[in-house]
């Protein structure tokens, strides 16, 4: 699952009919999981929640989830949001990577309309300056003031993605450690790691039934998915 | 102690990733609940996203003709011979109507190969490795 960027030429250096064909492998397998119902139904669950985190609103500019899993697709094709994969678990994740910074993107183009009214009479002015709905909390500030001027996308969806694993991570660490759950810590470590055989590898670690560990996995599960609503 | 400020490399990020899909899984009944309620409809969104993908797909068929289109002039323009555009032709007109190799004769069959050339490197079938445009 590495990403091949050393390996292949970014995107702008293909070939005609490498493009082509790139689009058409990327139309292909969002075609795929496009008719996944379960998929589906995770990605618009994600792409929800990613709205309501950053804007705290289902809809921005009149953009809904849908528009968002939307623009993911054509980004990918025209090779803004390039992709260097193969299957569908990989473009899955692309678009699981991409869409909160397309929010966010989508999200700086709010302004403010101002009227004013001047000699020249009453008109609508918009300002430049990004303004949130609700003024944000001292924590999000500092991600706010890193991408407000961001271009390289790359770069963007890494920062918008980590933002977003720093709130989650900190409300799974809080919960695991309430809970005094030193398994699901080393789990939930394990995986993030990408240990290969993350049950057996905590199992070994601790010393324990590997059993313990499929429970204790369980419990990790329900902890992220009550975590997951940035 | 995690440091707080920094940044996951990707294949971290992508595992970050997969532990939340994972966990959606145990979930998914849960999930379709809570999008009834937002109103969505999961179904009118695949149907509108598939058109959507259709579409997309239409326009990479337009695409792909005017490429195709254009790497056959500058082909016909390098080679101004009147008899191996005729064999071009009729060699491409018979390949579209399903005419086997056996009816064609040895200068359509050469002609029906440049044809082919042409359509795979632009249908996506060619194995040749990716180059660069330079």
């Amino acid at each position: 699952m590495e990403r091949k960027k050393s390996q292949d030429p970014p995107f702008e250096h293909y070939s005609d009919a490498d493009k082509l064909r790139y689009k058409q492998k990327v139309l292909d397998i969002s075609e795929v999981i496009c008719s996944d119902d379960d998929i589906m139904i995770k990605l618009m669950d994600y792409t929800l929640k990613k709205m309501r985190y950053l804007a705290r609103y289902d809809s921005i500019n009149g953009m809904e989830a849908q528009d968002f899993i939307q623009e993911s697709i054509l980004k990918t094709v025209e090779g803004d949001r390039f992709w260097q994969g193969e299957t569908v678990k990989e473009l899955l994740d692309h678009y699981y990577h991409i869409i909160p910074s397309l929010i966010w993107n989508e999200l700086k183009k709010t302004k403010l309309v101002v009227t004013i009214n001047d000699e020249f009479g009453t008109r609508k002015i918009y300002s430049d300056k990004f303004v949130r709905h609700n003024p944000a909390e001292d924590d999000e500030k500092e991600i706010l003031d890193i991408v407000i001027n961001e271009t390289d996308t790359s770069i963007l969806d890494n920062l918008i993605m980590q933002e977003i694993i720093k709130k989650t991570e900190s409300c799974i660490y809080n919960e695991l450690e309430k809970n005094e759950d030193y398994i699901g810590l080393y789990l939930y470590e394990a995986k993030i790691n990408g240990e290969p055989n993350p049950h057996k590898h905590v199992a070994k670690e601790l010393n324990i039934a590997i059993e313990d560990v499929r429970n204790a996995d369980k419990r990790l599960k329900r902890i992220i998915n009550k975590s997951k609503r940035f | 102690m995690k440091d707080k400020n920094k940044i996951y490399p990707y294949e971290k990020q992508i595992n970050f990733i997969r532990l939340i899909d994972e966990a959606m899984n145990e979930n998914l009944d849960e999930i379709k609940k809570e999008l009834q309620e937002t109103n969505i409809d999961i179904k009118e969104v695949q149907k509108n996203l598939l058109e959507f993908i259709k579409e997309q797909k239409a326009r990479l068929l337009i695409e792909e003709g005017k490429l195709f289109n254009q790497d056959f002039r500058e082909g016909k323009s390098k080679n101004t011979d009147p008899e191996v555009i005729n064999n071009l032709v009729v060699a491409f007109r018979k390949s579209e109507s399903g005419i086997s190799g056996n009816n064609l004769n040895d200068d359509e069959i050469k002609s029906l190969a440049l044809v082919k050339k042409a359509k795979n490197k632009f249908s996506g079938t060619s194995d040749e490795p990716r180059k660069k445009d330079s």
